[in-house]
């Protein structure tokens, strides 16, 4: 009986070495606070497209194996909160630059997000990745559609076994807690956004 | 090749371990209940449901479903528990014995009611997320409700504070 059961788990892991193991990469919402910010009395919106939602990227874990995540619908909530921590009214926009829905919505400011990430592990036992980076390009336009604001921020994360083991995705979410602070830092620093 | 065989004898004896540990017993004493449609939260309340999706990984492994440091519930595949917890930062963690190993902090949310549904598998994936009721309707209608007879047990620590230092 134990052989078979040795047997069965050999195989079953054997198949699924070196697939992509699905992760998710949005950071605990209580980790981007919004303490001390005075709020900016404006409606500000966001845009990310359904193919930018939908989008699953794959990169490096551990052992030869990849992680997969969603970038965009995983950072929907932390870029959601980043702006909320600031402006006092926050939509999602269905288009970019569609004037009626600005107006409508009186919409001061729409910001636009660019993803793209990185992975690694450096063991060769487990496969989350222990280091991760985010970057952010996050642009922003007017009413009118003119860029008013851009900025590039990188945020890292690591994980070793003992804090991961509890958070396999911990890696990949220390990284976007740290991005989406470095963005919010950003914001609260610009001048043309009040 | 070396070290791909290392891992696969470690993976391997990890998938046996968690197959001994399925072995264990029940401690909280779930069991599957008819449906009862809860009341809609208070002003200051949030409703709490948490799903387990339907797959075979695992799925002789319970889960027990804590809020910061009190176990509500017990979770096996296509199962499902709710709570009402007055609104506030509650860590909703699912703990497969020995260990906490998926967790989501629900916001303030008064008079709202949030729906965690917890990925079970290889490779979809082992975490928790919210999703949005329409999603979670039909995961209801199809699973089956849990309650455990143990109630409000204490777990082994407050993990509301355990997963805030893990993201420090």
């Amino acid at each position: 009986m134990r052989s078979i059961i040795t047997l069965t788990a050999l195989a079953a892991v054997a198949l699924a070495s070196g697939c992509a193991h699905t992760i998710n990469i949005t950071p605990p919402l209580n980790t981007i606070p919004g303490d001390g910010i005075t709020k900016v009395d404006k409606t500000v919106g966001y845009y990310i497209s359904s193919e930018q939602k939908s989008l699953v990227v794959s990169t490096p874990g551990g052992g030869g194996d990849k992680v997969s995540y969603r970038p965009y619908a995983d950072s929907e909530p932390a870029l959601n909160q980043v702006l909320s921590n600031i402006y006092s009214s926050v939509v999602a926009l269905a288009a970019p630059n569609d004037k009626a829905e600005l107006e409508s919505k009186h919409v001061a400011y729409v910001f636009t997000p660019a993803i793209t990430t990185t992975s690694h592990s450096s063991s060769a036992l487990t496969w989350p990745p222990t280091n991760f980076t985010v970057t952010l390009d996050c642009k922003a336009t007017d009413g009118s559609g003119a860029a008013v604001w851009n900025q590039k921020v990188t945020g890292s994360g690591e994980a070793v076994y003992d804090d991961f083991k509890h958070d396999f995705s911990l890696a990949g979410r220390r990284a976007s807690k740290d991005a989406f602070n470095q963005l919010q830092k950003a914001l609260v620093a610009a001048p043309t956004l009040k | 090749m070396g070290l791909r065989l290392i891992r696969r004898s470690f993976a391997a004896l990890c998938a046996l371990t968690f197959m001994v540990g399925a072995q264990a017993g029940d401690k909280y004493l779930v069991k599957e209940v008819p449906y009862v449609e809860p009341s809609p939260p208070g002003a200051d309340e949030t409703l709490i449901y948490v799903l387990r999706e339907k797959t075979s990984f695992a799925a002789m492994q319970k889960i027990a479903i804590i809020d910061n440091d009190t176990v509500l519930g017990v979770l096996t595949p296509g199962t499902f528990t709710y709570f009402k917890v007055p609104s506030a930062q509650h860590e909703i963690v699912g703990y497969i014995s020995p260990m906490p190993m998926v967790h989501y902090r629900v916001m303030p949310s008064p008079g709202k009611t949030v729906y965690l549904l917890i990925k079970v598998g290889y490779t979809s994936g082992l975490f928790m997320l919210p999703v949005d009721e329409a999603e979670a309707k039909p995961l209801i209608a199809a699973f089956r409700q849990t309650e455990i007879g143990l109630k409000d047990q204490k777990a082994k620590m407050n993990y509301k504070e355990y997963y805030d230092k893990l993201f420090q």
